[in-house]
C-alpha cells in the first residue's frame, strides 16, 4: 500500500530505515523523476500511472523528493508537487476497494466511520484538512460525507501533507547538486501580470490566469472573461488578458486556442456582468489558500 | 489621562476578591489604562502574583491570551512557544439600528437583551447542536460591555489552525449557505436531481427543514403571498396543502418543482434569521488577548461575569461590581436617564445625586460624571 500512498504515516519508518547515509545516486535520480512527474501531472489531464509501484522505491522517492524541494525552497514548486501527488493518490484511490480507502482515510482522520450514505468524521478532525465546513452536513460535531465528498477531502489532505516542510534538510553536496539539477529540469514558474480591477486581482482569478489544466481550460476562460467583464474592461483589453491565459495554459495534449477563448469572451460580453466565486471552486480551479467566501462574496450575502 | 475615580473603584473591587485564570502561568497578559491594550507580553508565576498586580495597578482593561505558551513573556511572538490555543468566540454586535429611537447610550437593556438572545442561540444551535460541544465544555461570560464571550478549552480544539477557526465562524455566520445550496439541483434536464433536506437532518439543512415544515403546516393564502407566491400559486398551494406537508415530511421535495424559487427564498430567510455574526478575528487570531473573566470592563465598570444560566442572565442586574447598598454622590455634565440594577435612575446636569456605587462607576467609565465634591 505504501507504494501507492507514500505519504502515509507508516511510510516514515520505512524511509528512516533506509537512512540518509545510504542514499545513492539512483535514489536521488528517482526522487528527481518523482518531483518532475508530480509537477507536470498537476497540469495535465491524463498522466500515466504505474500499476504496482514498489513500496520502498515509492516511499524513498517521495521522501527524497520533498527534501530536494526543501533545498530549493520554492513555494511555486511545492504547490505544484503537492497537487500532482494529490492527483496521483486520487487515481489510485479511485480503483481502491472500500477497506483500502478507509485505511488511507484513517491516516488523516483516525475516527472516521462508515455511516449511512457515506462516512462521518468528527468536526475537529475534519478541520485539520478540510476547508469547506460551512457547506458540509454538520450535526452534533460530526461531518457527514458522501464517497465523493470524502475523496475531495482526501485530495486536499494529501496535498496539504505533501506540502509540509521536512523538519531537517540535508546540506551535503550530493543533495545540493541533485536539487540544482531538479530545479533546472522543471518548467519555469509562470509569473502572472498584475492587472487592476477588483476581480482580476482576486487570488483565485490570478491562479486561473496562471494556466488551467486540460479539461478545465474552458471553465478557466469563463472565469477570466467574467472577471474582465465585471471589472468593466473593454473587449480589446479583455482579449489581451485572455491571450495571457491562453499562453499560460501551454500546449498540453491538445492546445487551447485563442479562437476558443475569444468565443468565450464573445458569449460573456453579450450578457450582463456576472461573477460566481463558488463556480471557481466547484471546477477545481481555486488555489488551496482560497479563503472562500472572499470578502466580496460575504458583503453580497449580507445584503 | 487615567480615569482616577473609576480606577479607585476598580482597585476596591480587586482588593475584595481573588481572581483565577486557567493555566495562569502559561498565559500572556495585556493591560490597558487608557486603551484596551497599552502593553502586553506580561506573565505571572502564580495566582498570588497576578492578584497582587491587579490590586496594585487596578488596570481599566485586563486581558489574557487565548493561547498557552511555554514562555509567555518572550518576544517576538514565535519565541513564546505555543502549547495550544483555546477556541474562543466573541459576540459583540450592536443592536442600536433595531431601536434607534429608544436606544440608551449609557446602558441599553434592549441591546443587552438582544445580545443575550443571540448568545443563547449561538450556544444552543451552533456550539452544542452543530459543533457537538457539551454544555460543560463551554465557559460563557458577559464581555463586560455589549456582548458575550465563549471559551472552549477541550484538548481537541487546542491544535485547530487559524483557518479552521475561521471556518467555524463562517459556519455560524451562514456563509456559503443559501437557498441554492440547501435545495441544490444536481445534473440537468430530465436527469436533474434535487438534493434537499431530510427529516432528522441537523445543521443548516435541519434549520431550513424545520422552517419549511412550519411554514407549510401553518400556511394561509395571505402568508404564502407575503412570502412571494403569486395569488394563483398560493391558491394552488392551499388546495394541495396536505400533499405539500406530507411531501416535506417524507423529504420528497421533487414533488414541489413549481415552487422551487419560493422554497429557496424561505431557505434564504432561514439563513438570515438563524445566522450569528461573530467578531471573527477574536476566534482566528492565535495571538489574541481577550478579557479575563471576572475582571471589570473599563468602558462600563461592569464585570465580565461568568454565566451559568444564559437565559436568565441580565447584565444590568447580574454583572454589577458592587452590591446595591453602597452609594456614592456624583455630578453629571449632562442629563442622563437609564435603567440599572432593577431601577430607573435620572440624573440632571450639574445636580449632585447619590447613586448605587455600580451606577456611579458606570457613569465614570462612560465619561459623563465625576464624584461630587
Amino acid at each position: 500500500m505504501l507504494g501507492k500512498y507514500p505519504f502515509l504515516t507508516a511510510a516514515r519508518e520505512l524511509a528512516r530505515a533506509k537512512g540518509l547515509e545510504r542514499i545513492g545516486f539512483e535514489d536521488l535520480e528517482g526522487a528527481k523523476r518523482r518531483v518532475f512527474d508530480a509537477v507536470n501531472r498537476a497540469a495535465a489531464k491524463e498522466f500515466p500511472v504505474m500499476e504496482n509501484p514498489s513500496d520502498e522505491s515509492s516511499v524513498i522517492s517521495y521522501a527524497l523528493g520533498r527534501l530536494l524541494l526543501a533545498i530549493n525552497d520554492s513555494d511555486y514548486y511545492w504547490q505544484k508537487f503537492s497537487r500532482g501527488e494529490a492527483v496521483l493518490a486520487m487515481q489510485y484511490l479511485a480503483r481502491e476497494p472500500a477497506p483500502g480507502v478507509l485505511k488511507v482515510a484513517r491516516d488523516f482522520f483516525p475516527s472516521i466511520a462508515e455511516a449511512e450514505g457515506g462516512y462521518s468524521i468528527p468536526m475537529a478532525e475534519y478541520l485539520a484538512y478540510g476547508s469547506q465546513l460551512p457547506s458540509t452536513r454538520l450535526s452534533a460535531g460530526l461531518v457527514s460525507l458522501t464517497k465523493r465528498g470524502l475523496f475531495e477531502l482526501l485530495k486536499n489532505a494529501v496535498a496539504r501533507r505533501a506540502k509540509e516542510k521536512p523538519p531537517a534538510v540535508p546540506k551535503n553536496d550530493l543533495f545540493k547538486s541533485a536539487a540544482e539539477e531538479l530545479k533546472a529540469s522543471l518548467p519555469k514558474p509562470i509569473v502572472v501580470r498584475e492587472y487592476e480591477g477588483s476581480h482580476l486581482t482576486l487570488p483565485c482569478v490570478k491562479a486561473v490566469l496562471a494556466g488551467a489544466p486540460e479539461g478545465k481550460r474552458y471553465y478557466g476562460s469563463m472565469v477570466i472573461a467574467n472577471a474582465c467583464r465585471t471589472d468593466g474592461l473593454g473587449k480589446a483589453a479583455a482579449t489581451a488578458v485572455m491571450q495571457e491565459f491562453v499562453n499560460n495554459c501551454g500546449k498540453q495534449t491538445h492546445p487551447f486556442t485563442m479562437r476558443e477563448a475569444e468565443a468565450t469572451l464573445e458569449w460573456v460580453y453579450r450578457r450582463p456582468p456576472f461573477f460566481n466565486c463558488n463556480a471557481i471552486r466547484q471546477h477545481g480551479l481555486a488555489p488551496d489558500e482560497c479563503a472562500f467566501p472572499c470578502t466580496r462574496d460575504r458583503a453580497k450575502r449580507r445584503k | 489621562m487615567t480615569n482616577e475615580p473609576a480606577k479607585e473603584l476598580f482597585r476596591r473591587y480587586y482588593v475584595a476578591r481573588t481572581l483565577t485564570v486557567p493555566a495562569l502561568a502559561q498565559r500572556e497578559f495585556g493591560f490597558g489604562f487608557e486603551s484596551k491594550i497599552d502593553y502586553r507580553h506580561k506573565a505571572f508565576g502564580s495566582e498570588g502574583e497576578f492578584n497582587d498586580f491587579m490590586r496594585r495597578e487596578a488596570p481599566l482593561y485586563a486581558s489574557y491570551s487565548t493561547a498557552r505558551y511555554s514562555l509567555p513573556a518572550a518576544r517576538p511572538m514565535p519565541r513564546k512557544g505555543s502549547l495550544g490555543t483555546d477556541l474562543v468566540f466573541d459576540l459583540d454586535k450592536t443592536y442600536e439600528s433595531e431601536h434607534p429611537d429608544s436606544h440608551n447610550a449609557i446602558a441599553c437593556e434592549r441591546c443587552l437583551s438582544r445580545s443575550r438572545d443571540d448568545a443563547l442561540r449561538f450556544l444552543e444551535e451552533f456550539l452544542i447542536a452543530d459543533f457537538g460541544f457539551k454544555k460543560s465544555d463551554v465557559a460563557v461570560n458577559f464581555s463586560g460591555n455589549k456582548g458575550f464571550h465563549f471559551h472552549v478549552r477541550t484538548a481537541a480544539v487546542q491544535p485547530l489552525s487559524s483557518l479552521a477557526r475561521k471556518q467555524l465562524c463562517d459556519y455560524a455566520g451562514g456563509f456559503e449557505v443559501s437557498g441554492e445550496t440547501l435545495l441544490e439541483t444536481l445534473g440537468e434536464g430530465k436527469a436533474a436531481v434535487l438534493r434537499s433536506p431530510q427529516p432528522g437532518d441537523g445543521g443548516w439543512r435541519g434549520k431550513f427543514y424545520s422552517s419549511a415544515l412550519g411554514i407549510a403546516q401553518n400556511a394561509t393564502q395571505e402568508s404564502l403571498q407575503e412570502n412571494g407566491l403569486t395569488k394563483g400559486k398560493a391558491a394552488k398551494f392551499m388546495e394541495q396543502k396536505a400533499v405539500v406537508v406530507s411531501a416535506i415530511e417524507r423529504g420528497k421535495w421533487d414533488y414541489l418543482p413549481w415552487s422551487l424559487d419560493f422554497w429557496r427564498k424561505i431557505a434564504d430567510d432561514t439563513v438570515r434569521a438563524h445566522r450569528v455574526e461573530l467578531d471573527k478575528p477574536v476566534s482566528f487570531d492565535l495571538a489574541r488577548l481577550i478579557r479575563i473573566p471576572g475582571t471589570l470592563h473599563g468602558s462600563s465598570g461592569l464585570v465580565a461575569k461568568p454565566v451559568d444560566d444564559l437565559a436568565k442572565f441580565e447584565p444590568l442586574k447580574d454583572a454589577l461590581a458592587f452590591s446595591g447598598r453602597e452609594r456614592q454622590a456624583v455630578v453629571c455634565d449632562h442629563d442622563v436617564s437609564f435603567d440599572f440594577g432593577g431601577q430607573t435612575l435620572d440624573v440632571r446636569a450639574g445636580v449632585t445625586v447619590e447613586l448605587p456605587l455600580s451606577a456611579s462607576l458606570l457613569l465614570y467609565c462612560r465619561g459623563v460624571a465625576k464624584p461630587a465634591g
